[in-house]
């Protein structure tokens, strides 16, 4: 029965969906003219989503502070970093709460130092570092043991080097058109478009097809 | 708001067409071959090193929320591989950074415990961690679980970003069978050079429907097939009208030109 209603309704907010969208905003003269009944209610429809998304909103961090609150409670490997997720936890929910933009009280100035002294801070230096160490961990993981991976380095090499002035510096004397500039232009805008746009349009075909059997409820029981 | 032009709505019209035509068909009994996806095929020999291993399952869902079909398509490998580790009694951890798809992802894996059997297996906060909506965050926990836990396997299903190589590295280099699935192509390489399968573009999509026990579900996966075939005829008609674009009758102009095709004649 339960699963019956949950079918149900996902079968008439995927007709209003799609109805509102096939529907031309305006009928054509010769068909009266009328405008789409759907859409003035499609805001509302849309909140409502918005209101049951924002029932699951709390859900995420109450299962994240009960975890480390185990890790402290048992002492689970680790559990001073949990201690200190806590801490800051308790911080920035309180700084938050109490802070007062006007006033620039105590809670005021320990919520500039969490947010941008510290949270704003670490954000920006791992980022930084975030390019070194993609780089280093596609060092370490890529590995030239087939005809594809190796085709593969061969095109980055060219689109790296084609990029850059070393690249013009290399093969500034071969013909425009074995240039490593036109031949990193020609890897992107052809094979690669090429194959990148077949590849989205299976996606697209999936995607509409995973969506038709979900509001029909087709091979969806878990 | 945005509203379907004529020719958007008859493309749509046609593939659902499409769709309802396989499943008919399927309902009278005529199930298409489905060939095998080696990435969703090989879920089962990761879950089996794992248990013989006797280590964990790490399923790592992407970075889309509840109302993004891609969601639902993760959640769909997610019902599978819960069944599979609650059947072999592996220790499962799945990784979530959305709160609106914790609750969903709890109870999936929640009815896998209980579809075989072993809901008393299932602990809720252990077995499904929300770890952080922040990206990098949610890739360096994923990282270190993955580390520490020192898994069986690691799975990957989901839109992810740039963070892909953080999390997928740590299990390369520590020799993990590791599976992933991307919809959008951009972290594909990565996964490609750090995880032993890689399921890209439709076949991620078609994932669900793979490992459906309902035929009419795999049936519909060749409708995914026809879809392209109504593409790939679209493209060449499209190249070649254009080639020929000076030679058109006027009639035909004018047809396209109310299709919202073309736009006035050059």
């Amino acid at each position: 029965m339960k699963n019956a209603v949950v079918r149900l309704l996902t079968f008439i907010g995927g007709l209003f969906f799609l109805v509102e969208f096939l529907l031309p905003e305006r009928a054509p003269a010769w068909l009266g003219g009328f405008a789409n009944p759907l859409t003035p209610h499609l805001g509302v429809v849309t909140t409502f989503l918005v209101v049951v998304g924002t029932m699951a909103f709390l859900l995420g961090p109450i299962n994240l502070t009960r975890g480390h609150l185990k890790a402290v409670w048992r002492r689970h490997k680790g559990w001073a970093q949990s201690a200190v997720f806590l801490l800051f936890l308790a911080l920035g929910l309180l700084a938050t709460a109490l802070r007062d933009e006007a006033a620039r009280g105590f809670a005021t100035r320990v919520y500039d130092a969490l947010f941008f002294g510290l949270l704003f801070a670490f954000g920006t230096t791992s980022m930084a570092i975030l390019s070194f160490y993609l780089v280093s961990a596609a060092y370490r993981a890529f590995r030239v043991n087939n005809l594809d991976s190796g085709i593969m380095m061969a095109s980055a090499v060219i689109v790296l080097l084609g990029q850059v002035p070393l690249g013009d510096w290399i093969t500034y004397a071969l013909p425009d058109t074995l240039q490593l500039r036109s031949l990193a232009q020609w890897i992107t805008m052809v094979p690669n478009a090429a194959v990148q746009r077949a590849v989205l349009i299976g996606a697209c075909g999936g995607a509409f097809a995973t969506g038709l059997r979900h509001w029909l409820g087709i091979g969806t029981r878990r | 708001m945005q509203h379907a032009d004529a020719l958007v709505a008859i493309l749509m019209l046609a593939f659902a067409a499409a769709v309802l035509g396989c499943l008919w068909r399927a309902k009278r009994g005529r199930v298409p071959y489905v060939r095998q996806i080696p990435g969703i095929a090989s879920l089962e020999e990761a879950v089996g090193r794992a248990t013989e291993l006797g280590r964990p399952v790490v399923f790592a869902l992407g970075h889309s929320g509840l109302q993004a079909i891609e969601t639902h398509a993760a959640l769909s490998i997610l019902a599978h591989v819960a069944r599979l580790a609650a059947r072999l009694r592996t220790p499962f951890v799945t990784l979530v950074s959305q709160q609106d798809v914790y609750p969903v992802a709890e109870e999936t894996v929640r009815q896998a415990y209980t579809a075989e059997g072993v809901p008393d297996q299932f602990k809720a906060e252990e077995q499904v961690r929300f770890l952080s909506d922040h990206t990098v965050v949610y890739a360096m926990g994923a990282a270190r679980i993955i580390e520490e836990s020192r898994a069986g396997c690691a799975l990957f299903f989901g839109p992810f970003d740039f963070t892909s190589l953080l999390m997928a590295e740590p299990g390369a280099r520590l020799g993990v069978m590791q599976i992933a699935g991307d919809p959008s192509l951009f972290q594909i390489p990565f996964f490609v050079c750090t995880c032993d399968y890689t399921v890209i573009g439709e076949e991620y999509y078609a994932a669900g429907a793979y490992l459906s026990a309902d035929p009419a579900a795999r049936a519909t996966l060749a409708s995914q097939d026809l879809i392209k075939a109504v593409f790939a005829v679209l493209v060449v008609v499209g190249t070649l009208l254009y080639q020929f674009h000076a030679a058109w009758p006027p009639w035909l102009h004018e047809f396209l030109k109310a299709l919202k095709i073309v736009g006035p004649r050059p």
